[in-house]
């Protein structure tokens, strides 16, 4: 499989209202850091939510890992190793910390439709979790209510029930939303320092961190590319410019 | 079944419906300005009955009782939305469904309590106590003065809804509350006022309706079941839709229980389980939720 | 008092309580009689409160697995079809699980309130059926009498009202036994999940629709174990076992109980069934003060009985959490 990500004449109307219409671009499987930018209302989230499948596409194919997954289940592309965070955190709020993370480790295990055996005699699924609170160092605050944690530690277990799963491709959707600049950059270190086998399809509005991260930049503009290369070249690149400052429709 | 029965179960059938309407479109409009099923609804229609009922034993007045009976409703509904409904709007749709539940029964051992268990009639106004003939059938003039009656209110809730301001504001507050108080509307205020105006309705349809359907308690349940049935076959945000849906069950319901009498609830609740399966947001429904 | 350890003090109040239920019986006959009922209750609303409770679904239809059951064991007991209660019971699961699938895929495609609506329709549907046009064989309205106790096998009689506590008594550990294996598992963790936050756990790769539909199916087995046993108890059912208002009534222990919970059922069945039958010995306005109770419970008491007790042990600081 060379690609992990292929989307082909995909196009999303919601009425006569064209969000996402004919985009066509792939990633190949070892390309790590993929962004997207664009105006607001460019459709970056409602590409996301395509290519999760919350929302069923109007027309054009998605493929994942060289498997046609337009018409499969959200949960299920999941299994296939996709995953996706969100622009506004979603956890799960009654419960603690290692709680949320075991919800993630257990989803795709072979006990999660257990129903005699007590979660805790699953040590595997603690040992993982272990290695990963441990690694965004939040091991110390494993049994704390979610909401006790701060915001920027919540963007982090966010980032966390992304990559539990192991999946191979991610989707970010802003992942520093809400985050001060300081806490912004150290999430994109700890983006950078932590998933370095994982192909990252990240939505970001800071500039500053999109270029930073990102070894090929896709702009999305009025639901369609306008724009698809290296940082360098999508810097310089004056049609950019006049998007983002309003003189181009 | 010869002809003169037939019409006169389908007046019957009409009547009934109108009936429900009154029900219905308070219901509804509660349903879909504050998503709240309102279960004590049927109750305020009962409680209204009696109320009317004592009025006309003390004052001889059908007119006076018929507003006895409205007030009543209407100031059962404000409490009602005051004190109950406040804590629950924004939760969860079944919190509403309890607590109005809750609140029926209250109301019925209450009206049990003041009323007593015996079933009582009320004889229409002796202005409109006689008969007429109708293609060979004798038929109570009051009955069709309860199928004006509801035209009457049928056509003001429209003209309310689609002439006036209040209206509009409402309508608004159905579509999108947030942008209506972003625009400076007062929802609260809205709220209440269509709390009152829902369960006003429905304290006169329960005492212009007595001549009909008696009062008896067990009333409360068995108009709020047909009403829920509208709600849902119907859909909410549409107001010819509801009255086209409280006459088509109000007939299901009245030439069923001469025609198949055990049957009659079994296939309105039938179709109301299809409904819910096949188009949650109802026959004539604007929007599913 | 927070000297004493953790371990000692759940240890000392599940002996004192399983004490207390061993002991039922030296009471008089009417409280051996509460008690079982009692206990009947709170595994119908058990199995309630996992649909509810722990999976998020508001069903108003649970009635309708407790009353199939109850029937099922009702005619073949009556009509002399089958005598071996091991056979019956399993006919009268097996019903209850086949109308659970078929319903449960149907119910399901709809969201919380509309789920909530679509029970009750037809529940209502399945108590239309039992009242008339199945009336030859659940005899309607007059119900189905004189349903005899069943014979273990064991050459123990259950006709006494000391020896069904006790049959009732172990049938009900084996449930809360089984609630409780099933709470603390996967399964039971992922439920929680969906009800908190189904959306996520979608994107987390879980087929939360199956995961509803088993819990569904479950709950309805446990609905039907408790109907069953009620059967037996009262050896009379009629459609009543079949309505709305026990559906709601389930609900309504549930709440008061405590949502969510784990012992909330059993709060919410003996606080109900007890303040029932001392409130009406005063009065016959039983459900208008059932229905205060209730309104005081959902608005000032959102945690029920369990939710109390657990305040109250927090400010005793009892609990570390």
């Amino acid at each position: 499989m060379a690609e992990a990500l292929r989307i082909e004449h995909l196009s999303k109307f919601f009425g006569a209202l064209g969000v996402v219409q004919d985009l066509s671009f792939s990633i190949p499987a070892d390309q790590r850091r993929v962004v997207i930018i664009g105006p607001n209302g460019a459709g970056k989230t409602t590409l996301f939510n395509l290519i999760s499948g919350e929302l069923p596409v109007s027309g054009g194919t998605i493929h994942l890992f060289g498997r046609d997954v337009t018409k499969t289940p959200c949960y299920r592309r999941t299994r296939l190793g996709l995953a996706r965070t969100f622009q506004i955190t979603d956890l799960f709020p009654y419960f603690t910390l290692m709680e949320n993370l075991l919800l993630a480790l257990q989803a795709h295990d072979p006990c999660a439709y257990q129903m005699l055996r007590p979660l805790q005699s699953y040590k595997h699924l603690y040992e993982k979790a272990e290695i990963l609170l441990k690694e965004m160092k939040l091991w110390e605050k494993r049994d704390f209510a979610i909401t006790a944690l701060s915001h920027g530690e919540m963007r982090l277990v966010e980032l966390m029930l992304g990559i539990a799963g192991g999946s191979k491709i991610l989707l970010l959707d802003e992942p520093t939303a809400g985050l001060t600049r300081s806490e912004g950059v150290w999430l994109a270190n700890m983006i950078q320092h932590l998933l370095k086998d994982v192909t990252l399809l990240i939505i970001e509005h800071d500039m500053q961190i999109a270029f930073a991260l990102a070894e090929r930049i896709i702009v999305l503009h009025q639901g369609a590319i306008v724009a698809d290369g290296r940082p360098e070249e999508i810097r310089t690149n004056p049609r950019i410019k006049e998007i983002y400052l309003g003189t181009v429709s | 079944m010869e002809l003169p029965v037939i019409i006169s179960q389908v007046l019957n059938g009409i009547a009934f419906g109108m009936l429900l309407f009154l029900l219905a479109a308070g219901l509804s409009l509660m349903f879909g300005l504050m998503g709240i099923v309102n279960l004590a609804h049927g109750s305020y229609f009962m409680v209204g009955g009696y109320v009317g009922l004592t009025t006309l034993e003390a004052t001889d007045s059908f007119l006076l009782s018929i507003a006895a009976g409205a007030a009543a409703g209407a100031l059962l509904g404000f409490l009602t939305e005051r004190f109950f409904m406040r804590r629950v709007y924004g939760l969860h749709g079944h919190e509403s469904i309890l607590l109005t539940f809750a609140l029926s029964l209250v109301l019925s051992d209450f009206s049990l309590f003041l009323w007593t268990g015996t079933p009582q009639w009320v004889q229409p106004p002796s202005l409109l106590d006689f008969s007429f003939s109708l293609l060979g059938a004798t038929y109570p003039a009051y009955r069709v003065v309860i199928i004006l009656v509801g035209i009457a209110v049928f056509v003001g809730l429209y003209w309310f809804q689609e002439r006036t301001l209040w209206g509009a504001i409402v309508r608004a507050g159905v579509d999108d509350k947030e942008m209506a108080t972003g625009l400076g509307i007062n929802i609260p205020l809205v709220f209440t006022m269509v709390f009152c105006l829902g369960a006003f309705l429905a304290g006169f349809g329960g005492f212009v309706g007595s001549p009909i359907l008696g009062l008896h308690i067990g009333l409360d349940v068995e108009v709020i079941m047909l009403a829920l049935a509208v709600v849902i076959v119907g859909g909410i945000g549409s107001l010819t839709g509801c009255l086209t849906t409280c006459l088509l069950l109000g007939m299901s319901d009245t030439l069923g229980k001469v025609l198949w009498p055990n049957y009659a609830s079994l296939t309105i609740y039938l179709v109301v389980v299809i409904v819910l399966l096949v188009k949650p947001a109802g026959l004539f429904g604007k929007e599913a939720k | 008092m927070s000297r004493v350890p953790q371990q000692w003090k759940h240890i000392l109040s599940a002996a004192v309580s399983a004490a207390c239920l061993l002991l039922v019986p030296v009471l008089p006959q009417y409280a051996v009689t509460l008690a079982t009922s009692i206990i009947i209750y709170s595994i119908y609303v058990s199995s309630a409160n996992l649909l509810t409770g722990y999976t998020g679904l508001v069903s108003l239809g649970q009635a309708m697995f407790w009353g199939s059951a109850a029937y099922v064991v009702a005619i073949l007991t009556t009509r002399g079809l089958v005598t071996n209660l091991y056979l019956i019971a399993l006919i009268s699961l097996v019903t209850v699980v086949v109308i659970s699938a078929f319903f449960g895929v149907l119910a399901l495609r709809v969201k919380r309130l509309y789920f909530m609506i679509v029970t009750f329709a037809f529940g209502h549907v399945i108590w239309c059926i039992a009242m008339y046009p199945m009336q030859s064989i659940t005899r309607g309205y007059d119900g189905i009498k004189d349903i005899a106790r069943p014979d273990l096998g064991l050459s123990l009689s259950l006709a006494t009202g000391t020896s069904f506590y006790y049959f009732v008594l172990v049938v009900a550990a084996i449930c809360f036994s089984i609630f409780y294996l099933v709470i603390r598992s996967p399964f039971g963790h992922a439920i929680v999940g969906i009800r908190d936050n189904e959306h996520r756990m979608i994107a987390l790769g879980y087929n939360t629709f199956l995961y509803k539909y088993i819990s569904y199916i479950l709950a309805a087995v446990f609905s039907g174990i408790a109907g069953l046993l009620f059967a037996y108890f009262n050896s009379y059912v009629n459609p009543s076992e079949l309505h709305w208002l026990w559906s709601g009534d389930a609900l309504m222990m549930m709440f008061i109980g405590g949502i969510g919970t784990f012992w909330g059922p059993v709060w919410g069945a003996l606080a109900y069934t007890g303040l029932r039958y001392w409130i009406s010995s005063y009065t016959m306005y039983w459900f208008g003060i059932e229905g205060i109770i209730f309104i005081l419970v959902v608005l000032f008491f959102r945690g029920g009985i369990a939710g109390f007790v657990m305040d109250v042990q927090k400010r005793l600081k009892w609990q570390r959490r």
